[in-house]
C-alpha cells in the first residue's frame, strides 16, 4: 500500500499569484470604476423642444421639468446635487427689434431682487455662444427653505446667466450651484453649451 | 465628495451589492398609550399656533395681546376666537402675528403676518389666513405646506367622551400641552340652539382660549372660549408681561395682558367648518344694502323677566314656563329679556345648586351677540338635573344684572299649567289657520295654547304687547275665571283683533295662572311672535314679506346692475341677490344665510335695518378675487319660520369642482432619511413622490411624472411641499417614491397607499446604505 502523502505546494508562489491577481483585479475594477465614472458624468440626453426651436444635450439623470410655462423652457436639476441642487435651465423671452443682449441683462437685474432673495451681480462680461455674441451675467442669492419646519441653513447660490438674442426673442441660458461647488461643477453647463443649438 | 472619490467608492461599492440596500417603513401615530387613540400628538402640537396682537411703534412690535390658534389648512388657515382678533379698549393692534410651534418642546417662534378673513362674533370663532413674513414679504399662500388638523364631528360627542386639549398652558411657559378631559354636559344658547356650547370640567387655562380639543381621532371637535374676567367692567384677569410702553422695563405702567380664567365651555366644531369652508375657498360676506346698528343708549344694560322653560320650540320660544321642576327633568332654559345691551360686551351665567357653584351648569364669560334689546335664553342640560334650590345669576360686564332662584325636585303633577303658544289668523269660518310664529298683518291675531290641571273657576289672564309696551283697549288684557270643565286640552278662544290692523313689530303674548287661591298670579306661558307682511299663500294664512328675489353682478345706487337670470359667467368677483320686501318692521329679527352646494357657509343673525316696504335689497358675496363654480343659495329666516325657497344661482359649472377642498383633504408627506450605519439624518437628500400613474420603473425623470419632492434639512427631515391626494378604501392611490443622496445607493419604493382613512401627515422612515 502506498502510503498517504499530502501534494507538495509551494506556499510563496501561491501568495505571489494571488497577490498579482488582486491587483490586475483592484486596477481592472479601479479601471472600470473609472469608466463607469467617466459613463456616469458625461452621459447625457437629447433635450428637444420643436415649438421654441432648442435642442440640447443636458445630463442623463437630471429631473427635467418642462412645466415652467412663460418662465422657463427647460430646467434640470441634479437630485444628487448638495447643499443646492445643481441646475441648468433655458428660458426666453420677447424683446423688441432693436433691442441687444445688454437691454435683456439690465432687465435681469432689475428683475433678480425681486424674485431672488439677496440678490446681487458679482459681473457682468461680453462673451459668446458659437458665433453669437452673447452676455455673460455672473450673480449671487440666498436660498432659504420658505417651510419653517424644515430646519435648512440659507445657501448662497451663484448663477450665471448667459444672454444671447435671436430675433425679437431673448435666449437665457442659466446655470446655478451652491457656491463652493460652482466652478467645480460648472462643466455640466459648459458641455450643455457646447451642444445647444437654437 | 467630489466626483473623482465618487467613482472611487463606486468601484468599491460594487461589492456590497449583495447587503440591504435601504429600508423604508411608514409610520402615522404617536404611542398615546391608549389602544384606542390614534391621536398624532406632534402633528397636533404643529398646527397649535400663538396669535398675537402687535402694535408698530417705530421698529419696535409691542405685543398687546395673546391668545391660542389652530392650523386647519396646509396653507395657513388659523382658526381662533373671534375676541382674539378683534380690537378692544384692551387689545389694540397693528397686525397680529402668527408663532408656530416649530419644535414640540420649545416655545413657539414668530413667523408670520395673518389676517382676518372670516369671523362670525357671535359664535366667537374667526378664521385668520396667514399673508407674509415678518418683514413683510407677500407669501404666495398656496406654496405654504404647514401642519394642521381637520375638523371633525362635534354632534357625534356624547357626555363622558374624551377629549384632548392643545393649547398653551401659561404666558410664561409657552410650550404646547396636551391636557385630557371629558365632555360634562352641553349648553344651549339662541341663535345657535342646543349644543351652542361643549361643557368640560378639565379646567384649561385661558391662554388656551381659540385653541383646539381634540376627539380620539385626532380631530378637531372644539374650540376652548373664554373672555377675561371683568369687575365692574374693568379686566381684572390680566398680566404685565411685555415692556409695552418701550421705557426698558416691565412694571405696573405697561398695559396689562388680557387672559381669561379657567375654560369650561367649548364652540363646537360644526360652528366652525362653514367659516373654514369659506376661507378655504376664498369666499366673503359682501356689502349688504344696510346694516343694521341698535339705537345709541346712555342707559346701562338691564335684564329682566327671568322664567324657566323646560323645552324650546323651533322659533326658540318657551315651550313651557315652569315655576319648578320635578325630579329628573334633564333641561332648563332659563329666558330673560334685555335692554341697552352691546355686541362683543361680556355676559356670564353663574349657578348655584343650595348655594353650591355648579360650574357645568353656568356659563363662563362669554361675548354677547344677541343686539340692543330682546329675549335670550341660556339652556343647561345633565343627564339629570340635580334636586336642590337653583340660583341663576347673570353678570353683565362683571356687573351682576338679574337672579332667579328654581327649585328642581318639587311636585308639579297636579299645578295648573299652559303650555305650547302658537299664533295664527282666522279662516273665513273664524277658524285658527296658519299657525307659527310670523303672522300676517291683518285685523285679528288668535293663539292657540294646551292646558292641563285646569279646574272650572282657576283664575288666569293674558296680556298682549307690542315691542315691550302692552296693548291697550278690550282683550290686550284681560283677568278671567277658567270655565271649562276639561282638565287638559287645547284652548283657541283667545284672540285679538284692531279695526284699523295690526301693524307690523314683534309682539308677545304672556299668560298667567293663579294657582291656588291665595296666590298671586304667576307666569304660566309666554312668547313672542312677528306680525310682518301681507296675507298669502296656503288658506291665505302665511306671511308674504319678501319677494322678487333675483341675481346680479352687481349695484349701482341700489339698482341691481348686470341681472343674471341664468348661471353668472366663471369667475364674477361677486354675486348679489336683490329682493323686495313689505311691512317688515325695522329692527325686527331676521336670520339670512349663504350655502355654496348646499352646504351652510356664511350665517348672519341680525335686525331689519329700514323702513317697512321698499325694494331692492341686497346681500352680496364676493370672492377673492373670484367667486368659485359653484350653485349659491340664499336663505332667509324670520322666528325659525323660513321665507325663500330654492333662491339659488349657479357660477359657471354650477358645482364646486372636485378639488375645492382638496387642499384641506390631501395628506401631508413628511418624513426622516437615515444614515444605515450612524443613524443619523441624512441631509441634502432629494425625495421624490411620482404621480399615483408612474411606477418606479416608468420614471424617466421627466417632472411631469413628479408629484412633489423636497430636500432633507440637516436633521434628515423633510417635508413635500403639496398634499398628497387621497384616494379611497376600496380603490387606494398608490404612490411610488424615489430617494436620492450623495453617497448613497438610490432608495426607491411603489405602492404607498394613501386612501380617505389615511392620517396625515404620512410619515416616512428611509434608512440609506452609503455606497
Amino acid at each position: 500500500m502506498r502510503p498517504f502523502e499530502p501534494e507538495s505546494t509551494n506556499p510563496s508562489r501561491s501568495i505571489e499569484l494571488n497577490s498579482i491577481f488582486a491587483i490586475v483585479t483592484a486596477v481592472g475594477m479601479l479601471a472600470l470604476g473609472l469608466l463607469m465614472r467617466s459613463n456616469t458624468l458625461g452621459s447625457s440626453i437629447l433635450f428637444r423642444d420643436q415649438t421654441n426651436g432648442i435642442r440640447a444635450q443636458i445630463p442623463a439623470q437630471w429631473l427635467l421639468d418642462t412645466n415652467g410655462g412663460t418662465n422657463y423652457i427647460f430646467r434640470a436639476e441634479d437630485p444628487n446635487g448638495q447643499p443646492f441642487k445643481t441646475l441648468i435651465q433655458v428660458s426666453i423671452r420677447t424683446v423688441g427689434p432693436d433691442a441687444n443682449p445688454q437691454n435683456v441683462v439690465d432687465s435681469l437685474n432689475v428683475i433678480g431682487p425681486s424674485r431672488l432673495s439677496n440678490y446681487g451681480v458679482l459681473s457682468t462680461e461680453p462673451s459668446r455662444l458659437g458665433e453669437d455674441e452673447a452676455i455673460e451675467i455672473t450673480y449671487y442669492y440666498v436660498q432659504t427653505e420658505p417651510n419653517p419646519f424644515v430646519q435648512a441653513v440659507p445657501i448662497v447660490v451663484q448663477g450665471v446667466d448667459l444672454v444671447v438674442t435671436r430675433g425679437n426673442q431673448a435666449i437665457i441660458f442659466t446655470y446655478r450651484d451652491g457656491r463652493d461647488v460652482f466652478e467645480q461643477n460648472r462643466f455640466y453647463f459648459e458641455n450643455f453649451l457646447a451642444t445647444v443649438e437654437y | 465628495m467630489s466626483r473623482y472619490r465618487y467613482g472611487l467608492v463606486l468601484v468599491l461599492g460594487l461589492l456590497s451589492l449583495s447587503f440591504g440596500i435601504w429600508r423604508l417603513t411608514t409610520s402615522q401615530a404617536q404611542d398615546t398609550g391608549d389602544p384606542l387613540v390614534i391621536l398624532n400628538e406632534d402633528n397636533i402640537k404643529k398646527a397649535t399656533v400663538l396669535v398675537m396682537q402687535v402694535s408698530d411703534r417705530g421698529s419696535t412690535p409691542i405685543i398687546n395681546c395673546v391668545g391660542t390658534g389652530t392650523l386647519v389648512n396646509a396653507s395657513g388657515l388659523v382658526l381662533t376666537n373671534a375676541h382674539i382678533v378683534q380690537e378692544t379698549d384692551e387689545c389694540t393692534y397693528d397686525r397680529i402675528v402668527i408663532a408656530l410651534t416649530i419644535r414640540v418642546d420649545e416655545p413657539p417662534v414668530p413667523t408670520y403676518n395673518a389676517d382676518v378673513v372670516e369671523l362670525n362674533r357671535g359664535y366667537d370663532l374667526a378664521v385668520l389666513r396667514i399673508t407674509s413674513y415678518l418683514d413683510g414679504r407677500l407669501i404666495e399662500t398656496n406654496t405654504l405646506q404647514l401642519p394642521f388638523v381637520e375638523l371633525g364631528n362635534s354632534n357625534q360627542l356624547q357626555l363622558d367622551s374624551t377629549l384632548y386639549f392643545f393649547g398653551y398652558q401659561d404666558i410664561d411657559n409657552k410650550v404646547v400641552q396636551v391636557q385630557r378631559g371629558t365632555v360634562s354636559g352641553f349648553t344651549a344658547e339662541k341663535q345657535i340652539g342646543d349644543r351652542a356650547w361643549i361643557r368640560t370640567e378639565a379646567n384649561l387655562p385661558g391662554l388656551m382660549s381659540g385653541g383646539g380639543a381634540f376627539d380620539r381621532d385626532g380631530r378637531l371637535v372644539g374650540i376652548p372660549t373664554i373672555l377675561p374676567e371683568r369687575v365692574a367692567g374693568t379686566v381684572v384677569d390680566c398680566r404685565q408681561i411685555y415692556d409695552t410702553n418701550n421705557d426698558g422695563q416691565i412694571d405696573d405702567v405697561d398695559r396689562c395682558i388680557p387672559i381669561g380664567g379657567p375654560i369650561s365651555a367649548l364652540r363646537p366644531a360644526r360652528l366652525a367648518r362653514g367659516l373654514v369652508q369659506a376661507a378655504t375657498l376664498g369666499i366673503q360676506p359682501g356689502p349688504s344694502r344696510s346694516q343694521y346698528e341698535d339705537p345709541l343708549s346712555v342707559d346701562p344694560p338691564t335684564i329682566t323677566n327671568l322664567f324657566v322653560a323646560t323645552g324650546i320650540n323651533e322659533a326658540e320660544m318657551p315651550i313651557n314656563v315652569v315655576q319648578t321642576a320635578p325630579t329628573g327633568i334633564s333641561n332648563l332654559y332659563l329666558f330673560f329679556d334685555y335692554a341697552n345691551m352691546t355686541n362683543g360686551m361680556i355676559y356670564e351665567l353663574r349657578t348655584t345648586i343650595d348655594g353650591r357653584r355648579e360650574q357645568a351648569l353656568s356659563l363662563p364669560p362669554v361675548a354677547w351677540n344677541g343686539g340692543g334689546r330682546g329675549m335670550w335664553y341660556i339652556g343647561v342640560s345633565a343627564p339629570t338635573l340635580p334636586v336642590g334650590l337653583y340660583e341663576f345669576t347673570l353678570f353683565i360686564e362683571g356687573r351682576q344684572a338679574a337672579s332667579k332662584s328654581f327649585l328642581v325636585g318639587g311636585d308639579t303633577s297636579n299645578t295648573p299649567q299652559f303650555s305650547d303658544l302658537v299664533f295664527g289668523i282666522d279662516n273665513a269660518l273664524g277658524e285658527l289657520t296658519g299657525t307659527n310664529y310670523v303672522v300676517p298683518e291683518g285685523n285679528i291675531i288668535r293663539a292657540r295654547f294646551a292646558y292641563r290641571n285646569m279646574a272650572v273657576g282657576t283664575v288666569w289672564g293674558f296680556q298682549w304687547s307690542l315691542d315691550g309696551v302692552p296693548l291697550a283697549g278690550e282683550g290686550g288684557a284681560s283677568t278671567l275665571t277658567w270655565e271649562s270643565e276639561n282638565a287638559q286640552g287645547t284652548f283657541t278662544d283667545l284672540a285679538i283683533s284692531s279695526e284699523s290692523g295690526f301693524t307690523s313689530g314683534t309682539y308677545r303674548l304672556t299668560l298667567f295662572i293663579q294657582p291656588n287661591p291665595d296666590a298671586d298670579l304667576q307666569l304660566a306661558a309666554l312668547s313672542d311672535f312677528i306680525v310682518a307682511g301681507g296675507a298669502g299663500g296656503a288658506n291665505n294664512a302665511e306671511a308674504q314679506i319678501f319677494s322678487e328675489f333675483r341675481f346680479a353682478q352687481g349695484q349701482q345706487a341700489t339698482q341691481p346692475v348686470n341681472v343674471v337670470t341664468g348661471n353668472f359667467a366663471a369667475n364674477v368677483p361677486a354675486i348679489y341677490a336683490f329682493f323686495n320686501w313689505r311691512q317688515l318692521a325695522p329692527g325686527t329679527p331676521w336670520t339670512y344665510r349663504w350655502l355654496v352646494d348646499n352646504d351652510v357657509l356664511l350665517e348672519e343673525h341680525t335686525r331689519w335695518p329700514l323702513e317697512n316696504d321698499g325694494e331692492n335689497f341686497y346681500l352680496a358675496l364676493i370672492g377673492s378675487p373670484t367667486l368659485p363654480d359653484a350653485r349659491y343659495t340664499l336663505e332667509i329666516e324670520i322666528n325659525g319660520i323660513p321665507f325663500t325657497s330654492n333662491v339659488s344661482a349657479g357660477v359657471g359649472l354650477g358645482q364646486l369642482p372636485v378639488e375645492a377642498f382638496a387642499s384641506a383633504e390631501g395628506i401631508q408627506m413628511t418624513g426622516t432619511v437615515i444614515d444605515a450605519e450612524t443613524g443619523q439624518g441624512v441631509r441634502d437628500a432629494f425625495f421624490i413622490v411620482l404621480r399615483s400613474d408612474f411606477s418606479v420603473e416608468d420614471f424617466t425623470w421627466n417632472a411631469n411624472q413628479v408629484l412633489g419632492r423636497a430636500q432633507t434639512d440637516r436633521n434628515g427631515f423633510f417635508q413635500v411641499p403639496i398634499l398628497v391626494p387621497r384616494g379611497t378604501e376600496e380603490l387606494p392611490l398608490l404612490y411610488s417614491i424615489l430617494i436620492y443622496a450623495e453617497g448613497y445607493y438610490p432608495a426607491t419604493a411603489d405602492g404607498i397607499g394613501v386612501t380617505d382613512t389615511t392620517r396625515s401627515p404620512l410619515d416616512i422612515q428611509v434608512v440609506m446604505n452609503r455606497d
